[in-house]
């Protein structure tokens, strides 16, 4: 495999482990919540509530933020 | 005899109507007390992941030039569609606010009310999100 090829299969490979990182990260809290509601058929302990509000809060903030402007295509 | 017929059937008029108002309290107390702080978890968990998510991501891919559109090549967030989603999530983050802050007082009063406009607000998001194959 020449350098080349490898080098662009490393950044392919290393841009859908960080889509994927971002998937758990962003999985996490709901794991916990469903857990909760599910499993233990329970509301939300504070902990798990407040890991929710804050991946909610930091969602919204990324959908609403004005910092991504560059126009892609 | 008319006099008294009309007193009967003003009777049970008024015994039907009351009937209907005390059903319909009977009712909106049964759907009020139905509506938790699980329910409004479960709720509130599912509308993050099943939207918020996929709007942040779809957000995260940067707006395409103007003039063009997404492709799988070269996937781009459209602006109109961008704002459509924001404002319809403002609308819903209003919505779960007021329903959060009905179950936290105890204020029964207008909750199912409040539940049903949150659903409606999160069927309106998601339909948005559906129909411009946000996922």
């Amino acid at each position: 495999m020449d350098p080349a090829t490898l080098i662009a299969d490393a950044a392919a490979i290393a841009t859908i482990l960080s889509e994927v990182v971002t998937t758990i990260e962003d999985a996490a809290p709901f794991v916990k919540a469903l857990y909760n509601l599910l499993v233990l058929k329970q509301p939300l302990t504070d902990d798990v509530r407040a890991s929710l509000n804050a991946k909610e809060a930091e969602l919204r903030a990324a959908l609403n933020t004005a910092s991504i402007p560059a126009d892609r295509a | 005899m008319i006099k008294k017929l009309c007193v009967l059937s003003f009777t049970g008029l008024l015994s039907l109507t009351l009937s209907g108002c005390f059903l319909t309290d009977a009712i909106n107390t049964l759907e009020a007390t139905t509506i938790t702080q699980s329910t409004y978890d479960e709720v509130h968990q599912g509308y993050v992941a099943a939207f918020l998510v996929p709007a942040k991501n779809y957000r995260n891919l940067g707006y395409c030039a103007t003039g063009t559109k997404p492709t799988l090549a070269k996937p781009c967030a459209d602006r109109v569609v961008v704002e459509k989603l924001q404002n319809a999530d403002a609308a819903v983050n209003a919505a779960f606010i007021s329903v959060q802050g009905m179950i936290a007082s105890g204020d029964n009063t207008g909750l199912s009310a409040a539940y049903k406009g949150l659903q409606d607000v999160i069927a309106a998001a998601e339909g948005i999100a559906a129909a411009n194959g946000v996922h």
